[in-house]
């Protein structure tokens, strides 16, 4: 098998193994992996429910790496996420002691539900991959990717992401309900979970307790998903519609603030990913208008006027798509 | 004879208490000073209108009847120093003579230095020649409702043109046929290239009616179709596909849109 079939076959091996336990998520699958693949940081937006957290370690455990999983509340500090410096009595000495962020996989949960400030810390840490605690720098491991959670619904006591914050994050999915064949299937699957028992006592199976623990594929392979992806060609003609696409959206009369050149980045990004996990070395519109809602829709702000007249910000990108081609 | 002496004495003497008309009544300019139940004769008084140039201010506070006179609370206020007669700032309510009535003398005591400079009188200015105060009003109230609405009249003009530069003006055929023409004349450079091909995306959507899905929806069907995958694969091929072994035939890939243009033109 040549590199470029390996790489296929690790992905596809991904998928199968997210497959088992999570029904009907596919895009958010793919979405997952151009993260991984790319560097970048992924956003989930969806209701309660969707499993979210059991997609995020799922493939965690697929591809054997560290995972760590953050619950986002009001009273976090950001020295419970990156960590701080103890003092041992008996040396005198300080000692530090990491925190979670130091891992290859992070699931920041509900991350709207924490103060600014540690917002800000773990956006620091994602943009520049150090943290630093007392004197000392530390980098972050490599691979490091960041998949944080929100929910669209109770919103208050939550502090909502800025958009220039939001722009961290190089993709934005949304999450919705399963179609009718999917969710029987999930509820077919949950029958059959069964029960553990341990000692004298027995407690009902979850899904997270049929993960398996055995990796499809180690860092190496990662490694080489992530290489094949620098390989994948991205055409002059491409580069074009690009830039075109994000103009637009900084010309828009219903549109406040467009995407920035980082937005263009992110889309030919994940286009290469996407392109690879299709089986292609070369990106083509497809890639562009499949992620172009995920790269920019979470990076525009719609006028005034626009939301006076009850437009939402994938009306506008929907148009301005329709107009370009 | 004696008690009738007696009794005219008592009443000069009540109403000389009650009325101490000679008696100066001295206040500082500009404060206002209170004379109560003062006892005029004949009928009821009001005060004269106040001139422009008036050295006095007087109020009439309260009035009761007092047999066949009327009892007068007042109040004044000197606005120029000197000595003057208060009975003559009130006249009678029923136009009569008010000569009748006795002198009451004031004095205000002026702060500032005698001799002192006196402004120029005002020059009453001339109002415009069309029309007046009120006219000024209406033409003043007309500019301040019409301004707002010319104001949004011109952004909207402004914004025009914006409106008109993202929106498509001509049809899909009008579009691709100076593109094609430029692609069968090997003049088209990548920016034609990459408007061509959104151009084509755009055909298709038109011609299986996707009009109604998401953009990359739309792309995925007009992937399903027969037709259409073949000819936008060879498109991929051309424009994006790095060291393509086939090269395209740009006549066999375009030739369809060719026959397209101008079927929809024969139709028109």
């Amino acid at each position: 098998m040549d590199k470029e079939e390996n790489v296929t076959a690790f992905i596809e091996q991904i998928r199968n193994r997210v497959g088992t336990v999570v029904v009907g998520q596919d895009l958010v699958v793919e979405r997952l992996l151009i993260a991984l693949f790319t560097s970048g940081h992924i956003l989930l937006q969806g209701m309660p429910g969707l499993a979210k957290t059991l997609l995020v370690n799922a493939l965690g455990r697929a591809i054997h790496l560290e995972f760590s999983r953050i619950q986002f509340t009001v009273d976090l500090l950001p020295a419970d996420i990156l960590g701080s410096e103890i003092l041992d009595q008996s040396s005198a000495t300080f000692s530090t002691r990491k925190g979670p962020v130091f891992t290859n996989l992070l699931l920041a949960d509900e991350i709207n539900r924490a103060a600014p400030k540690v917002q800000g810390a773990l956006l620091e840490a994602m943009q520049e991959r150090r943290v630093t605690l007392g004197d000392e720098t530390y980098r972050l491991p490599v691979p490091f990717l960041v998949i944080a959670t929100q929910n669209p619904i109770e919103q208050s006591g939550t502090f909502e992401l800025p958009e220039a914050q939001l722009d961290r994050f190089m993709l934005c999915h949304r999450l919705h309900y399963p179609d009718v064949d999917e969710e029987e299937e999930i509820l077919r699957r949950n029958l059959n979970l069964g029960i553990q028992k341990e000692g004298r006592g027995a407690v009902a199976n979850t899904e997270f307790d049929i993960v398996s623990d055995e990796p499809v594929g180690g860092v190496e392979d990662l490694n080489s998903a992530i290489d094949a992806t620098h390989q994948v060609h991205v055409s002059e003609v491409f580069i074009k519609h690009v830039v075109e696409l994000v103009g637009r959206t900084r010309t828009h009369p219903n549109i406040e603030l467009g995407g920035s050149p980082r937005a263009g980045i992110a889309l030919i990004k994940g286009a290469r990913a996407r392109a690879l996990i299709h089986g292609r070395n070369y990106a083509i519109p497809d890639d562009l208008f499949s992620l172009a809602e995920d790269v920019l829709l979470h990076r525009i702000r719609l006028n005034y006027e626009a939301l006076a007249e009850g437009l939402t910000g994938a009306d506008v990108l929907n148009e301005i798509l329709r107009e370009m081609g | 004879m004696k008690r009738l002496l007696f009794f005219s004495a008592a009443i000069v003497m009540a109403y000389a208490q009650e009325n101490p008309v000679n008696e100066t009544r001295e206040s500082p300019v500009g404060l206002y000073r209170e004379i109560r139940n003062f006892v005029l004769p004949g009928s009821i008084l009001e005060t004269k209108p106040i001139r422009q140039d008036t050295e006095i201010i007087v109020r009439i506070n309260a009035v009761r009847p007092h047999g066949s006179s009327f009892r007068y609370d007042l109040s004044y206020c000197g606005l120029e120093a000197g000595e003057f007669n208060l009975s003559r700032y009130l006249q009678r309510k029923d136009g009569t003579s008010a000569e009748d009535l006795p002198i009451l003398p004031v004095r205000f005591d002026g702060a500032l230095p005698a001799g002192r400079l006196q402004p120029n009188k005002p020059i009453p200015g001339n109002l415009p020649r069309i029309g007046g105060y009120r006219t000024l009003l209406i033409a003043a109230g007309v500019i301040w409702i019409l301004s707002p609405l010319v104001l949004l009249l011109l952004r909207s003009r402004k914004r025009q043109p914006e409106i008109s530069s993202l929106q498509e003006p001509e049809t899909i055929a009008d579009r691709m046929h100076p593109l094609l023409q430029a692609a069968r004349d090997g003049r088209l450079d990548t920016s034609g290239q990459a408007e061509l091909e959104r151009a084509l995306i755009g055909f298709w959507r038109e011609r299986l009616n996707l009009h109604g899905e998401s953009p990359a929806t739309a792309l995925a069907k007009i992937r399903e179709h027969k037709d259409a995958a073949i000819l936008l694969e060879q498109l991929e091929r051309w424009l994006h596909k790095p060291n393509s072994q086939s090269p395209v035939d740009l006549d066999s890939l375009l030739d369809p849109y060719r026959q397209a243009i101008a079927e929809t033109k024969e139709k028109d």
